[in-house]
């Protein structure tokens, strides 16, 4: 009964729920991102052994982010979190120039995924306040966004122990899946 | 593997009989646990994965924690033996889980069983619905092993359940994986920064064992400190270069180093790092207190360590950790300090001899990693490869004015052979494509040099193969004119998934 009054207020006053799965290299800084947005507050977080989930809410959109972890073993399971994904939060650690080349290869294995195919991508180009790290435009050339076809994406310069783009972030999403779903688009397969 | 099986029932007594009801579970290594915090509803955990949630009602605070913990293991144990390629996770049928029954719960009365194959489901429990679970109540529950191994009743408490799971997974293992194998170098058994014991976690580049909160704190210094990696849940990366540097570094080592300052804090029997301040470093090598040429007191000092934290404990807060790794590895408050050229030196004369801890306390004492060298050591590397490659090719050799400079130390590395010297270069942001005054790059010498090893470790990496040096000659010409085969086939390798 709450329930349902609660949904008849949701539609009415156009707040909406989206799912979201976060994803990225071990110690991109996903886990930071999820409990800056949800707590406000930066936990000192341990590596994520499975995941996290919580709900955010921005605006009056309700963003379930599922925050899966990132070492080499735990990425066969991402595709798992794929059924009913409206977006993808993709987060590198701009620092880490080594491993760029690994998560492109990642970025690339998740946003091919038939289930992951309307999908809109944000990335966290994350640890902007890092010495030496790459620019949001090197971000976006080595995971080949400009050359996709056909999809939504924006990437976000971030600092997630500041808080600094995690927002902005947001904003781009929620008037994404918005604007998708206003013109009648499917965000997520399954 | 590891799906947690569950059915509610309305009665006390559980019906053995009836048992071809449909199968609802919980994949396990898709699931968190958590507490479930609800205002009526005391003692309550849930198991979310991205199908449904589970809500579970124990009988006690202690109890919900127990079970929290023991399905966290079982959680953590698939995980970290899992197959790289993702099967066999949520598709198979070895199962086991859980077990319960007689409940407390007000209305809805669950009980949380765990049977291999079949198992029997009364009523529902949706996600979110008042369903509860009272987990280990002790008498009478219905029990399923793993596959036929395990064809008997029992009743699971958080404890046989977590322990079953371990076993399970143990058996399915096979091969010396990588903790294990450097469990046994000198310190490793616990964390190189609080002390916690069983580290699983570490890092490349600093060549240590750290537990999984010291990781946490490792990841924020950043990666120009330190390059967190598990020893469980990564495994391309812990190539057997990697494992050779390991072995040869250690906690107990690089602790010699880190915290060598620390004597003087700690009032423990100290560790000499220079015995004898007027010495000039010569005819050290085999002084027995200390591993390493004397760097010279000239340039040695350290930090003021008089105001040093206390060394944290495992009981210590994250802050106290977080701090003192600061202090420890971004500050190296505690690590004697070396002046740029004599660390410069030092890796030099380290990596001729491929001597890891040498090129290590160089790398650590600020010796850059990079950049040609500038000093004239007597070792003349490019001109030495000029002379042989000329030989190879039969022309004229031609030095150019300065022959001593302008090689980096990743060169040298590759002309010694070193494969853990090598690797420790990488580790700390050598460039695997840099280049000498000739054009020539790491592969040109290794391959003259017949470092084959090395020249594996290169590709492996990633370095560049097709690429030939100022007179036309590429590391495939070499191989061929060396008539190695097996020089030849190694250029044909691909470089492994992770460039670490």
């Amino acid at each position: 009964m709450g329930n349902a009054l609660k949904k008849m207020f949701d539609r009415l006053f156009g707040n909406r729920e989206m799912r979201v799965v976060m994803l990225g290299l071990d110690a991109a800084g996903k886990t930071t991102i999820l409990y800056k947005l949800h707590i406000g507050e930066v936990l000192s977080t341990v590596p994520t052994i499975g995941f996290n989930v919580e709900k955010v809410q921005y605006k009056n959109v309700v963003f379930t982010v599922w925050d899966v972890g990132g070492q080499e073993k735990l990425r066969p399971l991402w595709r798992h979190y794929f059924n009913n994904t409206d977006a993808l939060i993709f987060v590198v650690d701009s620092q880490d120039r080594d491993r760029i080349d690994k998560a492109a290869t990642e970025f690339k294995n998740i946003i091919d995924d038939p289930l992951m195919r309307n999908s809109a991508i944000l990335v966290y180009a994350n640890k902007q306040d890092m010495k030496g790290c790459l620019t949001t435009a090197d971000v976006c050339e080595a995971l080949g966004l400009p050359e996709l076809r056909g999809r939504r994406w924006h990437v976000q310069a971030s600092i997630a122990i500041r808080g600094e783009g995690l927002y902005e972030g947001l904003d781009w999403l929620s008037n994404t899946l918005k604007s998708l779903k206003r013109a009648g688009e499917a965000t997520s397969v399954g | 593997m590891g799906i947690l099986y569950y059915y509610t029932s309305k009665s006390t007594l559980l019906p053995m009989a009836k048992r071809e009801t449909t199968k609802k579970g919980a994949c396990l290594v898709t699931s968190s646990v958590k507490p479930y915090e609800e205002e009526d509803l005391r003692f309550c955990f849930s198991v979310v994965s991205p199908e449904k949630s589970l809500h579970l009602q124990a009988e006690s605070e202690m109890e919900k924690q127990e079970w929290i913990a023991a399905i966290q293991s079982v959680i953590a144990c698939y995980l970290q033996n899992s197959p790289l390629d993702g099967k066999a996770f949520c598709d198979s049928e070895i199962t086991l889980p859980t077990h319960s029954r007689d409940s407390v719960a007000p209305e809805e009365k669950a009980d949380l069983v765990a049977s291999a194959k079949s198992f029997t489901e009364y009523g529902t429990m949706s996600p979110a619905s008042s369903g509860m679970a009272l987990p280990a109540s002790g008498d009478g529950c219905a029990m399923g092993g793993t596959s036929a191994r395990h064809n008997r009743s029992a009743t699971w408490t958080p404890e046989s359940f977590s322990r079953f799971h371990a076993e399970d997974v143990r058996i399915k293992h096979g091969g010396e994986p990588p903790l294990e194998q450097l469990q046994h170098v000198a310190g490793n058994k616990i964390c190189a920064d609080c002390g916690a014991a069983d580290p699983e976690w570490a890092s490349t580049n600093l060549g240590i064992l750290i537990c999984i909160e010291c990781s946490g704190i490792h990841r924020q210094l950043g990666v120009h400190i330190s390059k967190v990696r598990s020893l469980k849940l990564d495994v391309r990366v812990w190539t057997d270069s990697l494992l050779q540097l390991f072995q040869q570094l250690g906690n107990e080592f690089g602790n010699s180093l880190w915290e060598s300052g620390r004597h003087n804090l700690d009032r423990t029997e100290s560790w000499v790092w220079c015995e004898d301040s007027d010495d000039e470093g010569e005819g050290h090598n085999s002084c027995t207190t200390s591993p390493f040429p004397n760097p010279g007191t000239t340039g040695a000092q350290f930090f003021d360590a008089d105001e040093g934290l206390p060394k944290p404990t495992s009981s210590s807060s994250k802050d106290e950790k977080h701090r003192f790794a600061v202090e420890k590895y971004v500050n190296r408050c505690y690590l004697e300090k070396l002046d740029s050229h004599t660390a410069d030196h030092l890796l030099w004369k380290g990596v001729a001899k491929g001597d890891v801890r040498t090129a290590y306390r160089a790398i650590i004492g600020g010796a850059n990693v990079t950049t040609p060298n500038t000093f004239n050591d007597g070792v003349n590397l490019v001109g030495d490869m000029e002379h042989s490659m000329a030989k190879a090719m039969r022309r004229g050799v031609t030095l150019p004015d300065d022959t001593h400079s302008g090689a980096s130390v990743l060169l040298l590395a590759c002309k010694v052979g070193s494969v853990p010297v090598l690797e420790l270069l990488i580790q700390n942001g050598a460039d695997l494509d840099c280049q000498d005054a000739y054009n020539r790059r790491g592969l040109h010498y290794c391959l003259v040099h017949s470092c084959k090893d090395a020249a594996r470790l290169l590709v492996g990496k990633g370095a560049q193969k097709d690429v030939a040096d100022c007179h036309g000659a590429t590391p495939m010409w070499i191989a061929q004119q060396s008539g190695d085969q097996e020089a030849i086939d190694l250029l044909q390798i691909l470089p492994s998934a992770e460039r670490a």
